[in-house]
């Protein structure tokens, strides 16, 4: 878990505002879910599942293969369950028939196009301007703004108590790779201990600077330049989606 | 409890639930491939693991509304970590938040333990069935086509069989994160 | 008066923590608040902070005025934050952001700072605390000393007129505590200060008070300058007073471990540079050094759990790592089953060693319900049942009161009777008083000083 945190100390600089590419990476979800047509998740999987990969790839390397490997499952899932229909082609002695190729095509696509959106976000935005972004552009309430924040803090902590639990195991003579549900108990409970009493402290000191006097601040989004690129991107996928235009 | 009022304590409780959910979540996925090589056993071993959420959440807060947020603070940081499931893990989120949440609410979020966690992990399952009926409709068209044509299972079958398969396995980790999460709230 | 409190009786349920307890801080006064390990330190700091009696289930019977507000009434102590800043124990246990300019920003927002500003003030801030291009690391990335210094900042930058810290100098190296001192001296001005502490050592020269608490009561008032200070303050189970210098221990067994041109680190990149580090049975070496120079990684290196990236570690026998948190090491839901699984994997039953008959009356609790000095010692005795050949122990002593420090102190002359060990600390006591010989870790190398060198080197760092 590499955690993407950017030098800049005054505001962001991005071509494009980050609610904008939050807003355009949901909406091409929400695009990616409602159909089914392979011509049209390929439009999808092209305009935005593309660059996200290649994005994506440059951030978090092994996440990408990882991914074509989930592609391929399903092509190997699809043949065994359904290969029917007319023939559509053939690797060496195996026929691939329609059905499963339809399927796996949809099917496919349509996860590149998840994905990507997913990375297009990830790989570009640093988790502490998506906290702030969402809480005063997108208006996400302050509580739930601060549990977020503070999780991102705790990853980075709740990895190296995980290596010192890992390490105590091993002196203590307990398996190192965790089978049981009773192995899997002994792992998160320190962890959880540790954490919990981290967080009821820490929820203390906000408290002690002054948390329940936060003002709600909603700032309109300060949109720029790129974004203009997103939401003629947004409306041409909407379009094709829609079946008012393209393929 | 004496309220039902979110206090600064408690949001950072929701923090700490979304960060272990989190790591859990993530490591999810990989359980789910390891175990996919045993095919249909892949769902009762590994899909509970991603209703822990709302579980630890509530368990450590025993306040309505925990179940649903820890959940989705697990998936929104899942989605941004990132993981292959990119934004639908969101969509995921909300889903197995609502119906974690709507166990605790049929008990009249009086109970908090192991047992109330078994039961909001099992109806979890519920919201992961709903959620991947409509992102990966096609798997499960694939699965009841070839059902019903062999003559093995009808779609309502396996809907059954996905049901009691999530439910065993949300119980199963629900059970343990609750434990878990109750030794640890000192 | 910036604060005045008149305490009756304050506590949690019906647990009575602090009874009669008066309390006063005038402008620009340093005021030290010592006592041991559960004298009510802590929980005084709730009390009047209005903590105990609005944010936990706690009470307090008596009158508290801080800064002009009540902080007993909810509405008195919302309005807290904005008179008074708050230093809490453990950094990690209050930083809640994930970077140095979130986290003071966040001090600020909330009390209404516009984000501009904010940004403006906290930068200003950082620097002065010293964490210039530091803004926007990963938290997790800063050391011990640049982490307390951030919570510093993060209390400090809306200008509070009064400052409470509470055992500032836990966790924190001699070189992090010189700094601290410093920082100190330089924003006191017309602010009231309040340290609490048990260390009252490292602070007797720049307070003009010091109040101390024994068993929830208050045990004394003095002035710094009073004679016989040291002698009352330990008494009152402060740490504040000297230590000897033990001569080395004599005959010492074989070596156990043994480690020559090794570069320990992690995922390929070395931390620390090994010339020479030998650890024989029947001593106690240990490793002293800044925070952050990978004292922790070579002890791990040490006992087999990091590969070394260069070289080889010959280990004769096998090796017990204790972390630094004691919860880490306990495995099991309640003291009794851990007892038993100790007693299943090393045969030795807990409750019998010397010194560990309080166990058999807590088996059915869980151990991360234990209070911190019981989860230590229990920790501890878990190590000792395994009868390790070598024992790595990280930062052993953080947070002992001087009770404790002494019973950890026979533990460890028990340990060293029979294996070989190995200790990561700050703390010079230790140094001083139970510990054959030292390697300096510093700059990425390890090599051997002298005892007494090491002793006056912790010995001025802080000063």
């Amino acid at each position: 878990m590499r955690s993407g945190y950017s030098r800049r100390l005054g505001g962001s600089r991005a071509p494009v505002s980050v609610s904008a590419l939050l807003l355009y990476s949901l909406w091409v979800t929400v695009l990616a879910v409602a159909t089914s047509d392979p011509w049209k998740l390929g439009f999808l999987a092209l305009v935005t599942g593309l660059p996200g990969l290649v994005l994506g790839y440059r951030r978090y390397g092994v996440l990408v293969p990882l991914l074509g490997l989930s592609l391929l499952g399903t092509f190997l899932n699809m043949l065994l369950l359904y290969n029917v229909g007319d023939p559509v082609f053939s690797i060496g002695p195996l026929v691939v028939r329609e059905e499963a190729w339809r399927r796996t095509v949809s099917l496919d696509l349509r996860i590149l196009s998840l994905a990507g959106a997913g990375l297009l976000f990830a790989s570009t935005v640093n988790p502490r301007d998506a906290v702030r972004s969402l809480e005063v552009e997108l208006g996400m309430p302050r509580g739930f703004a601060f549990a977020l924040a503070f999780a991102l803090r705790l990853l980075p902590l709740v990895y190296r108590d995980l290596q010192e639990v890992m390490a105590v195991r091993r002196m203590r003579g307990y398996r190192r790779v965790p089978i049981t549900p009773g192995d899997y108990r002994s792992l998160f409970m320190p962890l959880l201990s540790v954490t919990v009493e981290r967080g009821i402290w820490v929820g203390v000191a906000a408290e002690l600077r002054g948390f329940s006097l936060r003002p709600r601040r909603r700032v309109r989004p300060r949109f720029r330049r790129g974004d203009l690129v997103l939401l003629v991107l947004a409306v041409l996928q909407g379009l094709v989606v829609a079946g008012l235009a393209g393929p | 409890m004496a309220s039902r009022r979110w206090t600064v304590i408690d949001f950072a409780l929701l923090g700490v639930s979304g960060a272990v959910a989190a790591v859990i979540f993530y490591a999810a996925w990989y359980v789910w491939d390891l175990f996919s090589a045993v095919g249909p056993l892949a769902r009762p071993l590994s899909v509970g693991l991603w209703f822990t959420g709302s579980i630890i959440a509530a368990t450590l807060i025993k306040k309505p509304g925990a179940a649903f947020l820890g959940e989705l603070l697990g998936a929104v940081i899942e989605a941004i970590l990132p993981t292959r499931g990119g934004f639908t893990n969101v969509i995921y989120g909300v889903l197995q938040g609502i119906f974690a949440e709507l166990g605790y609410r049929l008990l009249g979020y009086k109970r908090w333990d192991i047992v109330a966690g078994a039961i909001a992990g099992a109806l979890a399952g519920v919201g992961e069935l709903l959620a991947t009926l409509v992102v990966y409709r096609e798997i499960f068209q694939a699965v009841s086509d070839v059902g019903s044509e062999v003559g093995l299972a009808s779609p309502g079958a396996i809907i059954v069989y996905w049901l009691a398969a999530n439910a065993v396995s949300g119980a199963l980790y629900g059970a343990i994160a609750a434990a878990a999460a109750r030794s640890a709230r000192g | 008066m910036l604060l005045e409190a008149r305490i009756e009786e304050a506590g949690y349920g019906d647990k009575q923590v602090l009874r009669e307890v008066e309390l006063s801080l005038a402008e620009g006064e340093r005021l030290l608040i010592v006592g041991s390990s559960g004298s009510g330190k802590t929980t005084l700091l709730l009390s009047v902070s209005g903590v105990l009696d609005n944010l936990l289930e706690g009470y307090t019977r008596g009158k508290v005025s801080l800064a002009g507000l009540n902080p007993l009434e909810p509405e008195g102590f919302r309005k807290v934050p904005s008179k008074a800043g708050f230093v809490l124990q453990d950094p990690d246990k209050q930083l809640a952001m994930p970077t140095p300019l979130d986290e003071v920003m966040f001090t600020l927002e909330n009390l209404g700072w516009s984000e501009e500003e904010a940004r403006k003030r906290a930068l200003e801030v950082l620097a002065e605390m010293g964490l210039k291009g530091l803004e926007l690391v990963p938290v997790e990335n800063l050391s011990g000393g640049q982490k307390r210094r951030l919570t510093l900042a993060a209390s400090l930058a809306h200008n509070p007129v009064i400052l409470f810290l509470d055992e500032p100098t836990a966790s924190i190296d001699p070189w992090g505590l010189a700094e601290l001192r410093s920082y100190l001296r330089r924003i006191s001005g017309e602010r009231g200060v309040a340290i609490i502490e048990h260390k009252a050592r490292y602070f007797l020269d720049m307070v003009d008070r010091v109040v101390a608490l024994r068993e929830g009561r208050i045990a004394g008032y003095w002035r710094p300058s009073s004679p016989g200070l040291v002698e009352e303050l330990e008494d009152a189970g402060a740490d504040a007073g000297s230590y000897t210098v033990r001569e080395p221990r004599v005959s010492v067994g074989e070596v156990v471990v043994e480690a020559r041109g090794v570069g320990a680190g992690y995922g390929g990149r070395v931390v620390v540079e090994v010339g020479e580090v030998t650890v024989r049975r029947g001593e106690v070496v240990a490793l002293v050094g800044p925070n952050g120079s990978g004292k922790t990684t070579l002890l791990k290196t040490l006992g087999g759990l990091l590969k070394p990236v260069e070289g080889e570690v010959r280990l004769r026998g096998h090796a017990f790592y204790m972390p630094q948190h004691p919860d880490y090491v306990f495995l099991f839901p309640t003291v009794g089953r851990e007892v038993a699984e100790v007693k299943t994997a090393t045969g030795v039953d807990l409750t019998s060693l010397p010194g560990f008959e309080w166990v058999k009356g807590l088996m059915d609790r869980s151990p991360y319900r234990l209070s911190h000095g019981q989860r230590r010692w229990l920790a501890f005795g878990i190590a000792i049942a395994y009868r390790a050949d070598l024992y790595l122990l990280d930062e052993p002593t953080t947070g002992m009161d001087v009770g404790l420090y002494r019973t950890f102190g026979s533990l460890l002359e028990d340990l060293a009777s029979r294996s070989a060990v190995l200790v990561s600390t700050h703390d010079v006591r230790v140094v001083a008083e139970y510990v054959d010989r030292v390697y300096m870790v510093s700059s990425g190398r390890v090599w051997e000083v002298d005892k007494g060198y090491a002793v006056r080197l912790l010995e001025e760092a802080w000063r």
